[in-house]
């Protein structure tokens, strides 16, 4: 049976698809047939039996949501019997639940309310006996509260934390009547592997699992579509608002992105928008050393008009730049860039993209002749291996990381490169531990291995559509396996493992972090990676690819928009005059041809006196960048220093100017999810206090400055205008985005449906390019008094700055960095997990806790930095990779003293 | 360049065999894990839950789930078992255990062991290990089954090995079945194989020297040749044809009476022949279901996985059922016969064996067995089979909840379809048949389809192995074809004699008044058609201390614990049953009850996902009817 066919229900002939289920078909249709196991987001379960129907010519009464509907099958569900049994069921049901409805926190919004009034059931005839009355609220978790009392044990739950979260961490104790759901080992939720994704506390049908927010507010009475604003993900949430104030936000089913599952950041941790801390005025102050002073939005914007026009007048418009935000919409990166070009005169325009994933941008543009990921998440559902390099999706990219759990469930194959033994790693079939910073070794070791076991793609794909094969064969000539086991310390056997694997299957797909960028040579290494696919022939194609993990929401679209010093829009070099003179064209003005400085550039040139002032808009890199001490030290030199942020962030309390911005659910706009989804952010909020939209300030400010950037107050024109001036935007309307299903650009027309795999048929730049870097060690290195590398990374519960994070529930499950330190070093330093050390290097040493794991190397450190009192970037130096300036975030050598 | 010192060789190659990830699906090892560790430790701590979660490959909560289902994984401080089945509990074991514990004894209970015609079965943490010997002389034979064991065949063999001379031969055989004859001996006199019974150890010395000198058919026990017992001549023994015979384990004695005949007919044959021959064989699953067992081998065989699996189920939890055990101990290369043809029919790469903990010497003598047959070579090189051991569940003999269990996860049932021969254990294809059913496919390949098809009637074809137990005077085990009134079989394997009331089938079978039984068909449809069911083919017996109320409470309470919980009818349902039958007949009966009670009859019969709560109600409301006087109604008398 692989047709669609027609079935009958109550008397209506509907068409099915191949596979589906009785119940799947009636709710398609608008039939309602009573369940409270059942749910469109699980496998069927068939246990509360609610369902029953009646089948011509078949014994009995099924449960409608476990049979599959047949060709000519006729289907009754309703009948007097029907709801006899329904009607006992319930009375089953009730017969152990409290009864106590109207003060119930599920009032309204419970399923087993709703079946009780389908069934009309008026009396219980039972001794009402509530099977678990005894046990208490588990209140433990911030965000959710588990009434074991109210649970009808439909192990909805269970199945959401199996079969879509991928954690595991509930169960039931007990059996027959006596069945409870349990937690971990029957502990409260927060001492359990529960990672608070809130996939269960979604699917509960009753009032046993609550979420705290919605529990104590009731039902929303406003709902918003909107994208999460944490990782490039992209997810997609329904904004629940009650008088202004954001209730709950629940996934959305309908996205394909994350197809109904958050995680705790995305589910929970918005509420951040309503702390006391948001900035709310527009503040100003002559000089560092005064305090700030509150003052009226034009009060501020003619106080930096005034100042930027006499630097502009005595250093030139080079003595003006600006940084973006990778958290910021698509408009107002465009918007920054075009205040910078159009109205400053100077392409100083860069992005926070600059320290996580600018070397992917540099390595892929060398290999395929585009920056961005190549094919879509929904290729790790039908892809035959996963290559995982340096990344922990598990933490940093949550959604993402439970659907690769998910197709390890299904059997995907899995190959992770990390020197941590992180969740993935533990759970691959092949883990390469390698030695930090030597990627581009590894990789070419991995293709020298297959050339010679000719593995590579068959020669059709070699000849026809690469270029640079010899060259690259050449350089890795040497790169044998013993030489690269010697680099990388990763055994030769498991070298081979990886690489047969990887090239032996149909197709295999890469996801990578910044455990790939983040380094001395992190573009070499993507283009080694890249090299890779490219010699086994996995681009182009369904489940194969390179695919970077963003780490902002909007890492993308702040590079796609021209946020960069060097192109416009879509990676247009703003060296080329034809690109010059479009931009020029529609902007009015005369664009500079000079490219600009990135910004780590722009903060070496303060103290020279080259750059005066500096626009920062949501990056607070007085916490995030490396060589801490001297980013400070730069800002602080600056004349000028405007940070517009929606909290008084390290960086912010450096400024002259603060401009209070509006948060993401108080915005309009897009932003572009990791595999080039174009996506709505919509306002659901008012800004607090005086705060506004970014791109209403960067378009507030050209005009004070006497050139106005937009032609309307709505955002759409910001997009349009862009999209007119960016080939592989051309097709993409903003209204569209507004009413359709996101787009995955290239969309060059508006006829064109938008590209979910890049490269079929001809790379971007033509021919796919063997891009052959020699491997050269990383710039840090260990040494006698430095012996330890450290690594820096991201913890599930906090969002890099940790501006937001550290502003919710979030701060209960992690309230600081930890050092993470392998039990054989700590035990010949004598330290003890818990212990607080010194952490040291030639710019700063400080204190933090260690926590012992075998998870670390040994001789390697790792730790977040999501807490500016630690400092750990104030340790880090600023060495970076030589191409694209990002820094060596993953290989830092430091020192331990025990205090 | 890099510094030596500070790095060692990193990388893990986790599996050689790249075995995927699902922490749901630890195995069914986390079960041997656990049990072994509750055994030796007693309850896990929170975190060595967590560490066997490590080792196992799955997380706390599942394993503390999976502690939390099963009954044996919880510490069992008792000196002694006893049985509470009802074959047991109708001879009385309520009585033995309250004598036990005044004894100074700490008694548990468990139900079933399958020792159903010798009970009240009384369990120790012993193993008697069968002895026995080898020779020229004197050949004799002595059944080594459980229940032999338990009416005084070790004591027999102890008592022979002092008296005979050391040329005699003591062969350890399974039972013939025929209990009321037991212990028996049978021994090799001029060929023919006479047989004496019941033997006790007093009885020995007398019987070996009336052997000696020749007078040995003239010995108060003795009853003659065994195949001219009337016993035996009124059996027609597909199943059963070498149970009794020679050693199980003596794997070349078994091939010569015709072990593995019926897998070189069937690798000669092929796939479709042995399909054509158990359909013309007629052979119906003997677990209860009666499902034609060639439309679920073809259903399997259709699949193109390359991964299957054939699993016999050998959790024989019907008390009052043991006909699986004495398979396993008297014929068990009978299972491992039916389990290869079905592997090979349906192209399966893995069997298991789930047996259930109860049946330690069943489960010594089969592992012996295929150890045997694999060093034999007749597993081919892609198969194998594993005996997987039951934890303590009686709905792990329902063939869903059986396969969750093989996969290391709480024994709940699974809604179908899917069913197993599409997607089974681990998702792959797989054939779920009862140990019966196996034997039954390896006899009808050996004897032909026909020969079994045409005897029986029309839609139970072949024979049926009828195992009487409980307040009888002639518990016995005897392979006849279907047809004729249960009577029948009671009148010429048996007696009624002073039995009041025969449930058929298990705990969830009907129950009928003696009477009643000469106008009950013999065969899967005739039970059905007195609302009842043949089930495994147990008929447990009551006799004039039949107290209806006290067995309806303890069945209703028994599937109360036994729910696997899932199906809300079956979870809630059992135990809204037990107190409404509390109540009714007694004091506080509430006006009301009955009619609830009805209407929770019908709930739980129509939508309940398993047999377990779809016939929950059936013993109680057969018991009720014919019986009303003990539940505060009209006497019937």
């Amino acid at each position: 049976m692989s047709e669609p066919f027609l079935v009958t229900i109550d008397g209506q002939e509907f068409a099915g698809q191949p596979g589906q289920t009785i119940m799947e078909i009636a709710r398609d249709n608008g039939i309602n047939i009573p369940s409270l196991c059942d749910s469109p987001h699980l496998d069927s379960f068939g246990s509360c039996r609610m369902c029953v129907v009646e089948i011509d010519g078949r014994r009995g009464t099924p449960s409608s949501c476990t049979t599959p509907a047949d060709n000519g099958m006729v289907v009754s569900t309703t009948s007097d019997k029907l709801w006899r049994l329904r009607k006992g069921i319930t009375e089953l049901y009730v017969s152990e639940h409290p009864l106590d409805c109207l003060t119930c926190t599920a009032n309204g919004d419970c399923e087993l309310q709703d079946v009780a009034a389908d069934v009309g059931l008026r009396e219980l005839r039972y001794d009402n006996q509530p099977a678990c009355e005894s046990i208490p609220i588990d209140e433990s978790n911030p965000f959710f509260t588990f009434d074991a009392s109210k649970c009808i044990v439909c192990s909805r739950c269970i199945r959401a934390c199996d079969d879509t979260q991928a954690t595991h961490a509930l169960s039931i104790d007990g059996r027959g009547f006596s069945s409870r759901i349990i937690a971990g080992v029957d502990e409260l939720f927060m001492d359990s592997d529960c990672v608070s994704c809130g996939a269960c506390v979604n699917e509960c049908p009753v009032g046993a699992l609550e979420d705290r927010v919605e529990r104590s507010s009731g039902i929303p009475d406003k709902w918003v579509r909107t994208t999460c604003a944490f990782c490039g993900v992209g997810c997609q949430f329904d904004a629940g608002i009650k008088g202004g104030k954001l209730v709950t936000m629940v996934p959305a089913a309908d996205s394909p992105v994350n197809q109904g599952h958050a995680c705790v950041k995305g589910r929970f941790a918005s509420a951040y928008i309503h702390h006391a801390d948001r900035l709310k005025f527009p503040m100003i102050r002559e000089s560092i050393n005064d305090e700030l002073r509150q003052v009226s939005w034009d009060e501020a914007y003619s106080f930096i008009a005034q100042r930027w026009k006499q630097i502009k007048s005595e250093s030139g418009p080079h003595a003006i730049g600006s940084i973006t935000s990778s958290r910021s919409t698509n408009e107002l990166n465009y918007l920054g860039s075009k205040l910078m070009r159009a109205v400053i005169g100077t392409n100083n325009i860069d992005n926070c993209a600059r320290v996580c994933h600018s070397a992917t941008v540099k390595g892929m543009m060398t290999v395929f002749g585009a920056g961005a990921g190549t094919n879509s998440l929904d290729d790790i559902d039908h892809t035959d291996l996963l290559l995982v390099s340096g990344c922990n999706p598990i933490h940093g990219h949550p959604v993402t990381g439970s659907r690769i759990r998910r197709a390890r469930m299904r059997g995907m194959k899995m190959i992770v490169v990390d020197p941590k033994a992180t969740e993935l790693a533990q759970m691959a079939d092949i883990h390469v531990q390698l030695r930090p910073g030597t990627n581009v070794a590894l990789y070419q070791g991995l293709a020298h291995i297959i050339l010679r076991e000719n593995m590579q793609a068959d020669s059709e794909w070699l000849d026809s559509r690469t270029e640079n094969l010899d060259p690259f064969k050449a350089m890795i000539q040497d790169m044998t396996p013993e030489v690269c086991s010697e680099i990388t310390t990763v055994p030769v056997e498991t070298l081979e493992a990886a690489a047969i694997y990887y090239a032996s299957v149909p197709s295999a797909m890469a996801v990578h972090g910044l455990g790939m960028t983040e380094h001395s040579h992190g573009s070499e290494g993507v283009m080694a990676l890249s090299s890779l696919a490219l010699l086994t022939g996995n681009v182009g194609r369904k489940g194969t690819g390179i695919n970077p993990l963003r780490g902002q929401n909007n890492v993308q679209g702040s590079c796609d928009m021209g946020a960069l010093p060097n192109v416009y829009t879509n990676y247009q070099s703003v060296a080329d005059p034809e690109n010059r003179a479009a931009f020029s064209k529609v902007w009015g003005v005369e664009a500079p041809a000079e490219p600009g400085l990135t910004y780590p550039e722009m903060l070496r040139q303060v103290e020279s006196g080259n750059v005066r002032s500096l626009y920062l808009i949501g990056s607070d890199i007085a916490h995030t960048d490396p060589d801490n001490l001297a980013v400070i030290k730069a800002l602080s030199g600056l004349d000028l220093l405007i940070v517009q942020d929606i909290f008084m962030c390290e960086t912010a309390k450096l400024a002259h100017v603060i401009l209070p911005a509006a948060s993401f659910l108080e915005s309009d706009g897009t932003y572009t999810n990791g595999e080039r989804r174009i996506q709505r952010v919509r306002k659901a909020v008012d800004p607090p206090g005086q705060a506004k939209q970014d791109w209403i300030i960067v378009s507030e400010l050209a005009e004070a400055l006497g050139h106005p950037i937009i032609t309307s107050n709505d955002v759409s024109d910001i997009w349009d205008e862009l999209a007119s001036l960016t080939p592989n935007f051309r097709g993409i309307d903003y209204s569209n985005l507004d009413n359709s299903e996101a787009v995955q650009w290239p969309k060059p027309t508006a006829e064109h449906p938008g590209t979910s795999i890049m490269h079929i048929g001809e790379f971007s730049r033509g021919l796919g390019n063997f891009a052959a870097p020699k491997y050269a060690e990383p710039n840090e290195q260990a040494s006698k008094e430095y012996p330890f590398i450290l690594i820096t990374g991201r913890n599930l519960f906090h969002y890099n700055a940790g501006t937001q994070t550290r502003r919710t529930g979030l701060s209960e499950f992690r309230e600081t960095d930890l050092l993470e330190m392998h039990p054989v070093d700590a035990n010949a330093m004598g330290i003890s997990d818990g212990d607080t050390v010194w952490l040291t290097s030639p710019r700063n040493r400080i204190e933090m806790q260690v926590e012992v794991t075998n998870n670390v190397r040994k001789g390697n450190l790792f730790t977040t930095f999501h807490f500016p009192d630690i400092g750990v970037n104030t340790v880090l130096s600023s060495s970076a990779d030589g191409y694209t300036h990002c820094p060596e975030y993953k290989v830092q050598a430091v020192g331990i003293e025990v205090q | 360049m890099f510094s030596r010192e500070l790095d060692s060789l990193y990388g893990v190659i986790m599996t050689e065999e790249y075995s995927g990830w699902d922490p749901g699906r630890p195995g069914h090892k986390l079960l041997d894990i656990l049990k072994e560790e509750i055994r030796t430790k007693g309850q896990p701590s929170a975190e060595r839950v967590r560490e066997i979660a490590s080792i196992t490959g799955t997380t706390a909560a599942k394993v503390r789930g999976v502690i939390g289902y099963y009954s044996e994984l919880k510490p069992d401080n008792s000196t002694v078992r006893v049985c509470m089945g009802e074959s047991c509990r109708a001879r009385g074991s309520e009585l033995v255990a309250e004598f036990l514990a005044k004894e100074g004894d700490t008694v548990g209970t468990l139900h079933c062991a399958g020792l159903c015609t010798s009970g009240p079965a009384v369990l120790r943490d012993e193993e008697i290990v069968p002895m026995g010997c080898t020779g020229t002389g004197l050949q004799l034979f002595v059944s080594m089954d459980s229940i032999s064991q338990k009416l005084g065949s070790e004591e027999v063999v102890q008592s022979l090995l002092q008296e005979v001379d050391d040329t005699a031969a003591i062969t350890r055989t399974g039972s013939r079945g025929l209990f009321h004859l037991e212990p028996m001996i049978e021994v090799d006199i001029d060929g023919t194989r006479h047989a004496f019974g019941p033997v006790q150890a007093t009885d020995v010395s007398s019987l070996v020297k009336a052997i000696t000198n020749g007078s040995a058919t003239e010995h108060p026990t003795a009853l003659g040749p065994i195949d001219s017992l009337s016993e035996m001549k009124s059996q027609t023994r597909f199943a059963l044809a070498r149970v009794g015979i020679e050693n199980p384990l003596n794997l070349a004695g078994q091939k010569e009476i015709g072990a593995y005949s019926g897998l070189t007919k069937a690798r000669d044959g092929g796939a479709e022949f042995v399909l054509q021959e158990l359909e013309a064989g007629g052979l119906r699953g003997r677990g209860g279901a009666g499902f034609p067992t060639h439309f679920k081998w073809k259903s399997a065989m259709q699949q193109g996985d390359p991964i299957k699996h054939v699993v016999a189920n050998a959790d024989e939890g019907d008390a009052g059922t043991f006909i699986d055990r004495m398979l396993m101990e008297g014929d068990p290369h009978s299972l491992i016969e039916g389990m290869l043809i079905c592997a090979e029919t349906i192209g399966a790469t893995q069997g298991w064996v789930y047996l259930r903990s109860e049946y330690p010497q069943a489960k010594r003598i089969l592992q012996s067995a295929i150890d045997s047959a694999r060093e034999d070579g007749l597993f081919g090189k892609d198969f194998d089979i594993t005996i997987a051991l039951g934890a303590g569940s009686y709905v792990c003999g329902e063939e869903t909840a059986l396969l969750e269990s093989l996969e290391g996860r709480r024994g709940e049932v699974r809604a179908r379809p899917p069913y197993p021969t599409e997607q089974g254990l681990f998702g792959h294809p797989t054939i779920v048949n009862n140990v019966l059913t196996f034997s039954m496919a390896a006899a009808i390949m050996r004897e032909g389809g026909s020969v079994v098809g045409n005897i029986g009637t029309e839609r139970s074809k072949g024979t049926v192995v009828a195992q009487i137990s409980g307040d009888v005077g002639i518990p016995t085990c005897v392979e006849i074809p279907f047809g004729g009134s249960v009577a029948d079989l009671f009148n010429n394997h048996s007696s009624l004699d002073e039995v009041v009331a025969v449930q058929v089938g298990g705990p969830l079978g009907g129950v009928f008044a003696a009477e009643e039984l000469e106008n009950i068909e013999l065969s899967f449809e005739g039970l059905t058609s007195a609302d009842g069911l043949l089930g495994h083919g147990g008929f447990v017996c009551y006799g004039s201390n039949f107290k209806p109320r006290t067995e309806v409470l303890g069945w209703m309470r028994f599937f109360r614990d036994e729910s696997c919980g899932k199906c809300t009818p079956c979870r809630i349902g059992t135990q809204r049953a037990l107190e409404l039958l509390e109540r009714i007949g007694t004091d506080s009966e509430k006006e009301g009850d009955r009619i609830l009670l009805a209407d929770l009859d019908e709930v739980m019969t129509e939508t309940s996902l398993c047999a377990l709560g779809g016939l929950a109600m059936n013993p109680v409301r057969s018991t009720m009817k014919r019986w009303p006087a003990s539940f505060g109604g009209e006497s019937n008398e």
